[in-house]
């Protein structure tokens, strides 16, 4: 199971991912899924166990994350409330 | 016929193995090669033109024995393969569009996560440039390289590119190629993508 965070903009997607990233999480890239948004954008992908801790460091930096979802193993994704 | 490609630089072998492939009327023809890429390549492309090739190896040397105008099953197989489209993706940045890097960076990893996700699937992906870092160590996008890979698609770097960008020893997944195998690929392509 994953945890995908959609953003309201590629800019916080950028920060989010640099971030993350800076910090030892092991974050991925991906295009929204069409399930979630037509919207043409992409989305941080994230095991889902890192989730608590990838929401303090974006709290922190104030990077907004619009919506959090868990893609479970058959990819079918469920909105998730931190 | 013996063909003797031995101390020969890129694309030469290639080039050999087609010009004794059009004189050659039927049968068996050898090519000696010291090489592992022009090995690999010269292997790749009698292949692609429906011969069959065994590969034996003396010392620092390989003979490659090519045998042309299979008859039976291996023919069909190549005529059934030649009526499938043949979908080419030609990918010449690590970076998708001009523009902002990280941005391209960012759009060239979805673009590619996607591409996994839809049909028809690419045959080749052709790296060239700075394209060939996606293919290499550090790259955020090997796993991807590989699911293709596993999918059946050839992935072919650009060799002289390698070179250039010192990545010579980092590929991580696909093939070193050269610019004869690269322009044969786009040519003989049904559809040619290019992000």
């Amino acid at each position: 199971m994953t945890c995908v965070i959609i953003f309201g903009s590629i800019h916080r997607v950028m920060k989010a991912e640099k971030l993350l990233k800076g910090k030892g999480l092991k974050v991925d890239i991906i295009p929204v899924p069409r399930e979630i948004s037509s919207d043409c954008g992409v989305a941080i992908e994230l095991p889902v166990d890192v989730r608590g801790e990838a929401s303090r460091l974006m709290e922190e930096n104030r990077i907004l994350a619009d919506e959090w979802y868990t893609r479970d193993d058959g990819g079918r994704f469920h909105p998730l409330a931190l | 016929m013996e063909i003797d490609c031995r101390g020969k630089a890129c694309p030469q072998p290639v080039l050999m193995a087609k010009q004794a492939l059009e004189q050659l009327k039927g049968g068996e023809l050898t090519l000696i090669v010291d090489d592992p890429t022009a090995h690999e390549n010269v292997e790749r492309f009698v292949t692609s033109q429906g011969c069959s090739v065994k590969a034996v190896k003396r010392e620092r040397d390989v003979y490659l024995h090519i045998r042309k105008g299979m008859a039976g099953d291996e023919t069909e197989a190549v005529r059934e393969e030649e009526k499938a489209k043949r979908v080419v993706v030609y990918i010449n940045s690590h970076l998708l569009g001009v523009g902002d890097e990280a941005l391209g960076s960012i759009l060239m990893r979805a673009f590619l996560k996607t591409l996994l996700d839809l049909e028809p699937q690419p045959n080749h992906l052709i790296l060239i440039n700075s394209g060939v870092r996606l293919a290499s160590e550090g790259s955020e996008v090997l796993e991807t390289l590989r699911t293709f890979s596993e999918k059946g698609a050839e992935i072919l770097s650009c060799g002289t590119c390698l070179d250039f960008y010192g990545l010579k020893e980092k590929l991580r997944v696909g093939a070193v190629s050269n610019m004869f195998v690269i322009a044969q690929a786009l040519l003989g392509a049904d559809r040619l993508i290019r992000p």
